[in-house]
């Protein structure tokens, strides 16, 4: 029974961000910060955007915790947040390229690889991606995806397929997929 | 079974991959494994899935510049500042734009100051018995408008003190209650003296520290 566990942290947490308590505000940012620019920069391909879509979050968050109904888990809305302010992020962007830059230095050794993935992320569909990143980058699972999108179970597996497809179809159109 | 045999049951990238996750029933799974045994092809293709699939979880970043966040508690101690001067702003124009509350206070303010309770040498002239009850009937504006603010305000914190917890809106609560003693005990020296000019006074100071208290909690709630 780890649900109620959780949504009672949750809740307890809510109530005391909503209450100006710093030392919750600081769990809160430590326990989902990570994953939260993780879904930004990937998103968007950009650090600044990235960090700067984290820090709209979490001061939309502090000064919107009232409105946090407990429906879903405190990090679903947070995911939530972090999807529509990426979403608008790449709208303004819209009119000045046409595709996601990626311009996140890799510090890992198969750079090269990494950067041609990256690359192909950037020009996948924005539906697709959203559903990539959080499921093959991040490790989410299908119920707590089709909640942050609000879409069904159903759907978010068969957007990750098609992802998947459309991801090897654009790598081997450069002719990587195996350097993968 | 030929070339053409195997090509006819070769999967598609989507169905690989819900392949790979164990989307698929069990029959079109038990099938697909046994295609991949022997198509070379839609062997390699789900092994380019599975390389993509490891290649993005590698995408994965956990670690977050250090200075983000001391910038976000700073944007947001600023974004609360911002909201309070504009909350401030828009509560100052309102009761500006009422100017017959602001003539009302200054009038009755005004006349408390200079109705001398005792005579000081050099005051050019008393105030006549005409300036007392014009100072009165002005007082008692003052104390109307202020029960209607009061009102007003009062109904707004009605609707933001959910928002503080329980232990502090009980000592909120109790704060509201010492003043309306207070203004109670004022009003009932008022009604047994009307010219009760002390009466008076302490219950224009009472009022106006019930509306900077509500005030205060109304536009200082740094949650809205």
């Amino acid at each position: 029974m780890a649900k109620p566990v959780i949504a009672a942290k949750d809740s307890e947490l809510a109530r005391r961000c909503r209450e100006g308590d710093q030392e919750a505000m600081k769990t809160l940012y430590g326990l989902h910060a990570p994953r939260l620019f993780t879904l930004a920069m990937r998103l968007t391909g950009n650090q600044a955007d990235a960090e700067e879509i984290v820090q709209d979050c979490f001061i939309r968050a502090w000064r919107k915790m009232g409105s946090f109904r407990g429906e879903a888990s405190i990090g679903t809305w947070l995911y939530r947040i972090t999807l529509n302010l990426s979403r608008d992020q790449l709208k303004k962007r819209k009119n000045t390229t046409s595709e996601v830059e990626i311009a996140y230095t890799p510090t890992l050794p198969d750079a090269f690889a990494q950067k041609n993935l990256e690359k192909a992320l950037g020009k996948l569909s924005e539906g697709y991606r959203e559903v990539l990143v959080m499921h093959d980058v991040m490790g989410m699972k299908h119920p707590q995806i089709a909640q942050v999108l609000g879409v069904a179970v159903g759907t978010s597996k068969s957007q990750l397929h098609k992802a998947r497809a459309q991801m090897r179809q654009l790598l081997k159109k450069s002719n990587i997929a195996r350097a993968v | 079974m030929d070339q053409q045999d195997l090509k006819q049951k070769c999967a598609t990238d989507e169905e690989l991959s819900a392949f790979l996750e164990n989307d698929l029933d069990e029959a079109r799974q038990a099938e697909i494994s046994a295609h991949l045994a022997e198509c070379t092809q839609c062997h390699d293709a789900t092994e380019e899935l599975r390389s993509i699939t490891a290649g993005l979880a590698a995408l994965n970043i956990e670690d977050l510049p250090n200075a983000l966040f001391a910038r976000i508690e700073s944007a947001h101690r600023e974004k609360a500042a911002d909201t309070l001067g504009r909350r401030l702003s828009r509560w100052w124009e309102r009761w500006w734009k009422m100017p017959a509350i602001a003539a009302a206070m200054g009038t009755a303010v005004v006349l408390l100051l200079v109705w001398p309770s005792v005579p000081t040498p050099g005051t050019p002239a008393p105030l006549t018995e005409m300036d007392k009850v014009k100072a009165l009937d002005s007082v008692m504006a003052a104390q109307q408008t202020y029960a209607t603010a009061i009102e007003s305000l009062e109904s707004s914190f009605h609707n933001e003190k959910a928002k503080y917890n329980p232990q502090t809106q009980k000592m909120l609560e109790q704060s509201l209650a010492d003043i309306n003693d207070a203004i109670t005990r004022c009003r009932r020296m008022i009604n047994q003296n009307p010219n009760d000019i002390d009466a008076h006074r302490t219950a224009l100071a009472a009022y106006q520290q019930k509306v900077d208290l509500l005030t205060e909690l109304i536009v200082d709630n740094p949650y809205e």
